[in-house]
């Protein structure tokens, strides 16, 4: 072991000493516009192997020095301009290198509207650019899935959330959305301070909604699906990085219109003028945005708006003090005001609202500074907020026939319902007979911060360079909203006050390491290793959480054989392999660390009502305990990926493999503690001598006793009979999932040579997708409303495996392939994309099966006798009906455990009203005989049409039709032999227009 | 020719006046006839027994009244049964029709004897004669009303329906015994609910072939004794007996001292605040009952209920609710899906209530045998089933002389799916009137039933 390490450290010795103190070189050169030659300001060069770069000045110079002599690839970018990118031996001095750049519009022939694989990455990463994401008219970012391998275009309308979902279904367990990172320009959107990304009604937890960026600014956005740099915390099933316009750019008018949607922006980027020494002051890029988007053009009322506001700053500081050591800084903010709003509804309920606040701040610094320094050559510094305002306010309709109670106590006891005041604490309040209104409101306003230092260090070799990553990130999550509130306590509903912002804030703390290797082997030939390490540390004061660390090791190998640059004759003209494993950890947000704190409320006494409906109500309300878990560890997610591109004869195909394994999946879990209380029943007052008008009530706050006073004082107070009830109480804790999620699949692109006489090229891409969650953890159930035999509340609890339900796992596929026509004719400038997108295989089939395979349901012979069940009969043979027992129970007298299937069978003959009891724990599958068979859901299509056209330099327009055949056939499931409309899979047809116009 | 005709009516009076005369008592009546007093005509007086039968066996009731009339009709004899069910007579010779009508009420059951016998020739050797009764049967307690589809509640431009309530009628002439009236639903309990009747098969109910109909949700029955007089009825409010039109002023006062509340205080888990009682409805009026399907409330339908009662004690509705052995799974898994198999034998009457808004997807919930027929409701208009009126039967009740009102302008024939009463008598209006009421009990809820416009007690 040691011999290997002395030989690896010799090895790379040998490999880096050579030059890492050898001579250094300066590139040197102009750019410039092609077509006009004017030079092209704040165009930005940079060194690929070396991460040394350079910012082109108002005449279009730029110098980089201290280059090490080395094969490097040289990478120019400017806004509005087309990449360029040439490999280049570094040997010596080179001097007035003139790169002219091409304008990116339409007379180009290479324009493209389709993602495009990031050739030079280790990992699965795809890039669609502006041309692509107007050409589609993107109005939520997240529609850009559409345009990734096997992607289906969605619905565009703003009025409902949407998120991001890499590698997994919106539906499905792991909650692949939440783990889904969203960045704009390097700021992470991250939702983990909000307490409203739990799905309603699930265990289930979403990822930052993308409603409320910006469409019309984006400039390119990436998406890496594979393994990610270490850089990249807090995720586990990819990275989404929007890029928006920066620089300086035209003023730039855009106007959109479909069916549901409305947009209208403007941008513009203007340079702030020069220092006297000739430097830049730095340019100042503007964006307005207005979109206003409905859920249903037949009545355009509720509504989702957007109106965002950003500014960037940006400057290269490289004259002067800074001549050698060049500083590039920028600056942000973004606001956006909006919101979903159907006030304006006429078909709602009279004065009934509900608007929900999308407000947001975002702002953020970062400077990268060049040092050039033998053990350093770049340090960057980022710092951002992100300030959310996502206030719910609901106004919504009341009435009650008898006066209704609000409970809004928080202390276990009994409470009986008084009148409000507003100097009391009002933990009951009794509301009077009637129909009124009350808004209620849930005030979320997560902020996230982050800090982070990241070095580089590039060292180049003739054979081999190698990039060191190191860096630290801080990041502060804290909530400042009031949490659940009414707007008038007097006549609000039941609910509990709970301020988010008492909620501590969490903090986390990364280090990581990462190493870029790059050995050239001859040729085009390279082999490319990164590993790196991640190490996050969360840190949550005042709470039961405490501190949690995890690691994260992420593994990128890539081997290049060759490259089209130098095999242009040749029909091998491109050939790579790589393969990525890694593990990535999804911190926890607030909802998942803090479930909203829930109380039984139980109404244990009613009076009878008097002559306008008034009664008197008391209720044993009992805080349910919620477990804060320190034993909680984040939710990870083990991926392993293998890719492979090449291309034959100028068809360019790209394969992408992986597994993906989600462990230690959030999730709140119930448990159940047996409790008692005193009832009241209303006939335990009928009939008191105490005259019912004279009758004042009151409880005892410990014991539950209804008291009855005489308010003429004739009789002594009488305390009602009341009624002993034992029952269960659900509580709940955070848990990590026993049995981890898995996903596989297969990604492909093939991108076919061009059909050089139509200009025309036609990609195929499609993914395979598979997906199985097995449920594993015991699960307790407690049938509340329902009575025991004896005429008590239900006594028995069962514990069963996995969930109470027929099924406890799912497994699923797909086969998802696009066909997309792209033609380009550069004469007119106009661009013309026909895609069909079918759906070749949708399969699912839920599961009902223990870890070692044996299935936990059984085939019922009688589906009328529950007992008729036969243990060895599959229940994936075919149609049948099941059943499902607990496999342990207990009861409310004895909290020992009792192996359910054997009492059941025993109390049958021997204790029938046990035996009744306990078939209420039974889950029988008697309603649909087919809750197991295989669900194919036949093939579907649709086709979309996109047009995009540029007049001049000054305007373009682009068109588009969604399922523009308007198919509105239906699909067959092979499980429930049903069809039903395709509608469910595809949008219905729809279309759009966007206008933009340029003013240079 | 005067003469002749003198002659002939002196003749044809003789013969009237001696036709005429009541056969004195025979203080030992003996079977043979008796002797003449001299030259006098002599009638001679035969002693007969007259049998009632029905279904092929002696009527033994004792007491029952007989009626003799001779060819002419101008003659009757009256008896009474003895303790075998036959009446005696001493008549002369000759043809006579006897007839009979006995009413008596058995288990909640209104029963009529009615036969004749026209055929009785009185002569030597000829003195046991049979009349052979027609038994009927119908209901002594019926659905008079049922009230569960909800109102308008214009203040809060919304709708209520925590104001259920049904009427129980005794539809006969003699008091009748509520005491074991056990109240229930049948499944699915809505008549459109989708993926349709479960229980048809090929056009058949599941249960049909068995001796149950499907229970759902609960059941209700009294606590006490409960006796309805003779065409008089009981309200029972469903969930809150309380004057609702303090808050909702469409809706109805369900707070009368008189009625019944289908009380939750012995069902615990049936928690829903719409449980409540008025101070002046008397604890004795609060009922019991159970549930076997998990809930809140008893679910009964608030569009389209499939509403039935049936006749058991209380004791065995409680063991039938929660015997789960027992309990159909045909609607689904679990315990939300529960159903009792209640004897149809036991069921006393039926309605079946369709939702007027969703007539093409409604099906029927009972058997033939209960209940044929539908009544659309349009629910939420404060609408109810009534029952019409059996106009021939309660014209017939002598005691209805001037007391019925006719042209009833009740009903919603105006409206889509609409109805009203055919007979045309106003019911409510001729019962304040002082009318008895006799309801259509056909077994069929559209020959016996009609949406209401406006709730019966509504005021």
């Amino acid at each position: 072991m040691k011999k290997r390490v002395a030989l690896v450290t010799i090895f790379l010795f040998c490999v880096f000493s050579a030059n890492s103190f050898a001579q250094k070189y300066t590139i040197s050169g102009t750019i410039s516009e092609k077509a006009s030659g004017r030079p092209v300001e704040f165009a930005t060069i940079v060194l690929e192997g070396s991460e040394l770069w350079a910012v082109a000045d108002s005449a279009g110079r730029f110098s980089i020095s201290g280059v090490p002599a080395a094969k490097t690839i040289l990478n120019v970018s400017c806004l509005g301009y087309v990449p360029w990118s040439r490999e280049v031996q570094i040997s010596k001095d080179i001097k007035d290198l003139s790169i002219k750049l091409d304008l990116d519009n339409l007379a180009l022939e290479s324009a493209v509207v389709t993602a495009q694989e990031d050739a030079n990455s280790a990992t699965t990463a795809r890039t669609i650019d502006k041309t692509a994401l107007d050409h589609v008219q993107v109005m939520n970012v997240s529609d850009i899935s559409a345009l990734l391998p096997g992607g289906a275009t969605q619905d565009p309308t703003l009025t409902a959330e949407k998120q991001f979902n890499i590698r997994g279904g919106s539906a499905e367990g792991g909650n692949p959305s939440f783990t889904t990172a969203v960045e704009v320009d390097g700021v992470r959107l991250s939702n983990n301070a909000s307490f409203t990304n739990i799905v309603s009604g699930s265990n289930t937890f979403k990822g930052t909604n993308t409603n409320n960026i910006a469409s019309s600014n984006i400039e390119s956005v990436e998406v890496i699906t594979g393994v990610p740099s270490v850089e990249y915390g807090d995720m586990s099933s990819g990275v989404v990085k929007i890029n928006t316009r920066k620089g300086r750019t035209p003023l730039t008018v855009t106007m959109s219109s479909s069916p549901k949607t409305k947009q209208l922006s403007a941008s513009k980027g203007f340079a702030l003028g020069h220092h006297k020494d000739g430097s830049s002051r730095g340019v100042i890029n503007g964006s307005l945005e207005y979109t206003r988007s409905v859920s249903e053009p037949m009545s355009p009322y509720t509504s989702y708006d957007r109106k965002q506001l950003s500014l960037t700053y940006s400057n290269v500081l490289a004259s002067g003090r800074h001549a050698r050591y060049p500083l590039r800084i920028s600056a942000g903010v973004t606001g956006n005001l909006g919101g979903l709003d159907n006030e304006a509804d006429p078909d709602k309920h009279a004065e009934s609202f509900i608007k929900n606040r999308d407000n947001s701040l975002r702002g953020n610094f970062e400077a990268n500074w060049l040092l050039s320094k033998p053990w350093i050559t770049n340090l960057e510094i980022k710092a951002s907020a992100v300030y959310s305002d996502k206030l719910q306010r609901e106004n919504s309709p009341y009435s009650a026939a008898v006066s209704s109670t609000s409970l809004h106590a928080l202390a276990e006891g009994y409470y009986l319902a008084e009148d409000y005041s507003a100097t009391a604490n009002n933990d009951a309040v009794r509301i009077a007979p009637g129909h009124w209104y009350n808004t209620m409101c849930l005030d979320d306003r997560p902020l996230s911060t982050k800090l982070s230092v990241k070095t580089n260090w590039a060292i180049n070799g003739a054979i081999a360079n190698n990039k060191v990553k190191a860096g630290l990130d801080w990041t502060m999550d804290k909530n400042f909203g009031r949490g659940v509130y009414s707007e008038d306590l007097a006549s609000a509903p039941t609910f509990r006050t709970w301020d988010f912002s008492k909620v501590p804030a969490m903090h986390n703390m990364a280090a990581y390491l990462e190493d870029n290797f790059m050995l050239h082997l001859g040729g085009d030939s390279r082999l490319n290793l990164i590993a790196g390490l991640r190490s996050d540390n969360t840190y949550i004061p005042k709470s039961a959480y405490g501190l949690t660390s995890s690691l994260s090791p992420r593994f990128n190998l890539k081997y290049t054989m060759f490259t089209p640059a130098t095999r242009h004759k040749e029909f091998l003209k491109e050939f790579s392999v790589r393969a990525s494993w890694g593990v990535a950890v999804k911190q926890p947000s607030f909802s998942v660390l803090y479930p909203t704190p829930s109380y039984l409320d139980i109404n244990v006494f009613t009076s009878t009502a008097d002559a306008y409906n008034n009664v008197n109500r008391a209720y044993y309300v009992v805080p349910r305990t919620i477990e804060y878990n320190p034993a909680l560890i984040w939710q990870r997610n083990h991926q392993a990926e293998v890719g492979m591109d090449l291309n034959l004869g100028g068809t360019r195909i790209s394969l992408a493999g992986y597994y993906n394994k989600t462990l230690h999946i959030f999730t709140t879990e119930d448990f159940y503690e047996p409790m008692s209380y005193t009832e009241t029943q209303v006939s335990a007052v009928q009939g008191l001598p105490i005259a019912a008008n004279d009758r004042i009530y009151s409880v005892d706050p410990t014991s539950g006793a209804i008291i009855v006073s005489d308010v003429t004082g004739t009789h002594a107070p009488i305390t009602a009979e009341g009624i002993t009830r034992k029952r269960f109480i659900n509580c709940y804790t955070e848990e990590n999932e026993i049995n981890p999620i898995t996903r596989m699949g297969l990604e492909w692109i093939v991108d076919f040579a061009r059909i050089q006489p139509l200009n025309t090229v036609i990609r195929l891409d499609g993914s395979y997708y598979q997906y199985k969650n097995l449920f594993i953890d015991e699960t307790p159930y407690y049938p509340t409303n329902k009575a025991s035999y004896d005429g008590s509340l239900y006594k028995y609890i069962g514990y069963y495996y996995g969930e109470h339900s027929q099924s406890n796992g799912k497994v699923s596929k797909s086969l998802k392939t696009n066909l997309t026509i792209t033609t380009n004719i550069p004469s007119v400038r106009m661009i013309v994309s026909l895609k069909l997108e079918s759906a070749l295989l949708t399969y699912s089939r839920s599961l009902s099966e223990r870890l070692d395979g044996s299935q936990r349901s059984y085939v019922l012979a009688d589906k009328s006798d529950v007992l008729s069940y036969i243990p060895e009969a599959s229940i994936y043979d075919g149609e049948c009906y099941t059943v499902f027992f607990p496999d342990t129970y207990a009861s409310i007298d004895d909290p020992t455990r009792r192996p359910f299937l054997e009492d059941l069978l025993k109390t049958r003959e021997e204790d029938p009203q046990k035996y009744a009891d306990l078939t209420n724990l039974i889950v029988p599958g008697t309603t649909y005989n087919y809750t197991f068979l295989k669900d194919y859901i036949s093939p579907y299509f649709s086709a979309n049409f996109s047009v995009t056209k540029e007049i001049g330099d000054m305007a373009s327009i682009s068109f588009y039709a969604n399922n523009f055949f308007n198919n509105m056939g239906q699909v067959y499931s092979s499980k429930t032999g049903n069809y039903s409309s395709v509608s469910s899979y595809i949008p219905r047809f729809y279309y759009g227009i966007t206008l933009r116009l340029k003013f240079n | 020719m005067k003469k002749r005709f003198l002659l002939l009516a002196v003749a044809a009076f003789s013969l009237m006046v001696a036709g005429c005369e009541r056969p004195t008592p025979d203080p030992e009546p003996g079977p043979g006839p008796e002797p003449g007093p001299g030259p006098e005509p002599v009638v001679t007086l035969y002693d007969i027994a007259v049998q009632l039968v029905s279904e092929g066996s002696n009527l033994a009731i004792e007491g029952i009244p007989m009626t003799l009339t001779d060819e002419s009709g101008m003659a009757t004899y009256d008896g009474t049964t003895d303790a075998g069910g036959a009446a005696a007579f001493k008549v002369p010779a000759g043809t006579y029709a006897a007839s009979a009508t006995y009413k008596t009420a058995e288990d909640g059951q209104r029963i009529a004897y009615n036969g004749s016998n026209s055929s009785i020739s009185v002569a030597e050797g000829s003195t046991s004669f049979q009349i052979n009764l027609n038994k009927v049967v119908s209901q002594q307690i019926i659905i008079k009303e049922l009230y569960s589809t909800g109102c308008q509640y214009k203040a809060a431009n919304k709708t209520y329906s925590n104001d259920g309530y049904i009427i129980l009628y005794n539809n006969s002439d003699l008091p009748a015994d509520a005491s074991d009236i056990v109240f229930c639903f049948s499944a699915p309990y809505t008549s459109f609910a989708s993926g349709g009747n479960k229980y048809i098969v090929d056009g058949k109910f599941l249960f049909e072939s068995e001796d149950w109909t499907p229970a759902f949700g609960g059941m209700l029955w009294f606590k006490n004794p409960v006796e309805i007089p003779p065409y008089s009825q009981i309200v029972i409010a469903v969930f809150g007996a309380i004057d609702h039109t303090q808050t909702v002023e469409e809706s109805v006062d369900l707070s009368d001292p008189s009625y019944y509340w289908m009380s939750n205080t012995d069902i615990p888990q049936w928690t829903m605040a719409k449980y409540t009682v008025a101070e002046t409805i008397p604890i004795e009026h609060y009922m019991s009952g159970a549930a076997f399907v998990m809930g809140t409330a008893w679910a009964l339908s608030n569009n389209s209920p499939a509403f039935y009662i049936g006749k058991m004690d209380s004791a065995q509705a409680k063991a039938l609710c929660e015997n789960a052995d027992e309990y159909d799974h045909t609607l689904g898994n679990g315990a939300a899906n529960n159903v009792v198999k209640f004897p149809r034998a036991n069921v006393v009457d039926a309605v079946e209530v369709w939702s007027a808004a969703n007539m093409e997807k409604c099906y029927y919930r009972f058997s033939a045998d209960i209940n044929t027929g539908y009544v659309a409701i349009t629910n939420n208009q404060g609408h109810t089933a009534y029952r019409n009126v059996d106009k021939e039967a309660t014209e017939a009740l002598e005691e209805n002389a001037g007391k019925l009102v006719y042209d009833y302008a009740g009903g919603t024939e105006s409206e889509v799916n609409g109805s009203t009463d055919p007979s045309g008598i106003d019911a409510e209006a001729s019962i304040a009137a002082g009318a008895h009421i006799i309801y259509s009990d056909t077994n069929d809820s559209g020959k016996d039933f009609h949406q209401r416009r406006v709730a019966s007690i509504k005021k």
